[in-house]
């Protein structure tokens, strides 16, 4: 699976990259998939699953698939 | 008295009398600075209805409390005056050197009166104050103007705070800069420094801020403590790392990145301006404000050089990218350069073009009255002549100098429906339709529509996240979804305005203390403590900020503004063309509900808008209501 981060979110992510790839032997939720990384769900605002929005604790994500993560933007 | 010199230099241009007052900590402690201290002296010293450009004006220029402390994003100052493009109380704050630096120079505050009968500018070292020309600085780009200054005045550590040509011009979004880097953009300030014929005030401090503080081995600690934490805390950290501009590309996919005039939420071109585009074509150096480990600046080359202005921020690349369908990051930090050399706010430079973009679109106006050039959404060559016709008022840019709203009556026809604007003054690059509470920050707000009144909503939305648990000391408790005007939303809302407004009253940034940041409740009372030896609980450091947003609420009202200013343009009221938030519409009804429902949390009479006698004397402002004549 390919991860990509925006923002803050790259904090998280190992040597605080903003895209890696995860390999996936078979389906898992993409909740779980990020608390083995270290990446908190509840800091994630926006999840999109190959491009469509879906709800980060809800998702199953296959290795074929592009997942990308935004945080809660507050302006400056 | 700690934290504070307690002292203010008056300065009369007309006259050339330069006096220094005296504050009582009683007074202080009321007013501990910044936004307090200019509402203070906005509403006591001057008349109402004053023309903005009237040598009577009072330009103020405030340090906080902690403005200069050893401690990260402690940095703020306010200039404030009636504003020329709202006719409102005027603000804006910036960051940098300049404000530390006169609070190392003795002073807690400037008040300017008067018009110099020719260009001046102002030489503040220590107790030394001089009133010196400026006829061979007038119509000289800000660079040059630093550096002569620092020429003539024999020292390159002299902290320059200026307007420029567009102030000199009187633009009405004329900004104010200070080491060329730091803006004090907002409302005008810089178009009335043009009127008091003052290109500049210099200033050169010797003094320490330790020597000020009631326990400076503690806000030492504090400070060091802090500076650590940067770099182990998930925003602010992104903040060092990527600065403003990094918030592109997460706005773009919530469908709130202001795009072609806000009617698009989304940028098709958006990997062409978002983070990684700007990283690679134009960044050299990060660079930070006076003792701050954010380190939030960013330094840029632009046709291979270097600029000296430091290079956009997000506003900046929102308003003169997808704001104006404009997606050449090169053309976009060169609008940038050009608003800074004449010094021209770049959010209401971005947004007035677009502004006339969309009038041109519709036929309002033509190449007749643009001088020929085809003012397109995406045309980036004419985004460039507009700002150069703006600074100099020539062609179309003397009526665009007028601000969109202005400039809408004057074009007339359906001119007024695109231009973006609250009391007269130019929308942020922040989508509302996303975020509820930007959009009442926007209508409410004493300065016109301005981003930075309250936290932004999707930070407020998780119970689990970090930045909502932030703000629990404050009474924050239950969380609320970014797209929703509820009850629960207004508290979010007054406790947020009110702990934003101390933020600007004792001199922290926006990117220092929770929700939005790394400084917890706790330590910012405990740096209040540490400079000022005052113990205060966080309710009545939100009382702090409360009250000065009471004393800016109480001058628009003496000025005739009331409920029906505090709303949006009609756009925000439709749905928007792309992107995630599609279609999708916040209600006008429901944002009228919401408007009652916090005006009674305010305390605020429901139907005028106008502060009730009793709250504003639990705010110890019954002089205010006495002031403003009410019952």
């Amino acid at each position: 699976m390919k991860l990509r981060v925006s923002g803050q979110l790259s904090f998280y992510m190992p040597g605080r990259v903003t895209e890696i790839e995860v390999p996936l032997d078979q389906p898992a939720r993409l909740q779980d998939v990020l608390s083995g990384l270290g990446i908190p769900a509840d800091e994630v605002y926006i999840t999109a699953l190959n491009g469509e929005v879906v709800d980060v604790r809800e998702v199953i994500v296959r290795d074929e698939d592009e997942v990308r993560l935004f945080p809660p933007v507050s302006g400056g | 008295m700690y934290g504070t010199s307690a002292r203010i230099l008056r300065v009369n241009l007309t006259s050339s009398e330069i006096q220094v007052q005296t504050l009582s900590e009683d007074f202080y402690r009321l007013y501990p600075g910044g936004k307090a201290l200019a509402g203070y002296f906005l509403l006591t010293e001057m008349p109402a209805h004053v023309d903005p450009f009237a040598p009577e004006n009072l330009l103020v220029f405030a340090c906080g409390l902690l403005t200069g402390a050893p401690v990260s994003t402690a940095t703020r100052y306010i200039v404030s005056a009636r504003s020329p493009l709202t006719g409102a109380y005027g603000e804006s704050e910036a960051g940098g050197f300049w404000g530390p630096e006169l609070k190392m120079a003795g002073y807690e505050a400037i008040l300017v009166t008067g018009r110099a009968p020719q260009p001046v500018y102002l030489w503040i070292h220590d107790d030394q104050v001089e009133i010196r020309p400026a006829e061979h600085l007038w119509g000289r780009t800000t660079a040059d103007v630093q550096q002569a200054i620092r020429s003539e005045l024999g020292d390159e550590r002299i902290r320059v705070l200026q307007t420029g040509i567009a102030g000199e011009n009187r633009v009405r979004f004329a900004g104010i800069t200070n080491d060329l880097r730091h803006f004090n953009g907002r409302n005008g300030m810089g178009a009335v420094m043009g009127s008091k014929n003052l290109r500049a005030i210099a200033v050169r401090g010797s003094q320490r801020y330790q020597s000020l503080a009631y326990d400076a081995q503690a806000l030492l600690a504090l400070g060091r403590s802090l500076a650590k934490r940067v770099r182990e805390h998930p925003a602010s950290w992104d903040l060092q790392q990527r600065g403003t501009p990094g918030l592109v590309e997460a706005l773009n996919a919530g469908g709130i990145l202001p795009t072609r005039n806000f009617r698009q939420g989304a940028f098709e071109n958006v990997d062409e301006v978002k983070w990684e585009a700007y990283e690679k074509q134009l960044l050299t150096a990060r660079r930070s404000c006076y003792a701050c480990a954010v380190r939030c600046k960013r330094e840029v080359t632009i046709d291979g050089k270097m600029s000296p202005y430091g290079g956009p921020e997000y506003e900046s690349v929102g308003a003169f990218g997808p704001n104006l369908g404009i997606s050449d990051l090169r053309a976009i930090a060169k609008a940038n350069e050009l608003c800074n050399a004449y010094m021209l706010d770049s959010i209401s430079t971005g947004a007035t073009i677009a502004f006339a973009m969309e009038c041109f679109e519709h036929g309002l106006i033509g190449p007749e009255d643009t001088g020929g050039i085809e003012l397109c959404f995406g045309n980036a060559e004419a985004m460039l002549a507009l700002i150069e016709m703006i600074a100099r008022r020539e062609g179309i840019g003397d009526v665009l100098a007028e601000g969109s709203a202005r400039a809408a009556e004057q074009i007339g026809g359906d001119a007024r429906y695109f231009a973006m604007h609250v009391k007269g003054q130019e929308l942020a690059m922040h989508e509302p339709r996303g975020k509820y509470n930007v959009g009442i920050g926007y209508a409410i707000s004493e300065i016109g529509a301005d981003h930075l009144v309250v936290t932004h909503d999707p930070t407020m939305v998780n119970p689990e996240s970090a930045t909502f648990k932030s703000v629990r000391p404050l009474g924050i408790t239950v969380p609320q979804p970014a797209m929703t005007f509820s009850a629960e939303k207004m508290k979010h809302f007054f406790i947020l305005e009110s702990w934003n407004s101390l933020e600007k009253v004792i001199g922290y940034c926006f990117f220092g203390p929770v929700p939005r940041a790394f400084i917890e409740v706790d330590e910012v009372l405990e740096s209040i403590r540490a400079a000022s030896g005052w113990e205060l609980s966080a309710a009545e450091a939100l009382q702090i900020g409360e009250r000065a947003i009471n004393m800016a609420r109480v001058f628009n009202l003496r000025e005739g503004f009331s409920r029906r200013d505090d709303t949006l343009p009609e756009r925000l009221f439709q749905s928007l063309e792309n992107g995630l938030l599609e279609g999708q519409v916040m209600s006008r009804q429901e944002f009228e509900q919401a408007l009652s429902i916090l005006y009674e949390l305010k305390g605020w009479d429901v139907q005028t808008g106008m502060p009730t006698r009793e709250r504003l004397e639990a705010l110890s402002l019954g002089w205010a209501a006495d002031l403003a004549g009410i019952a």
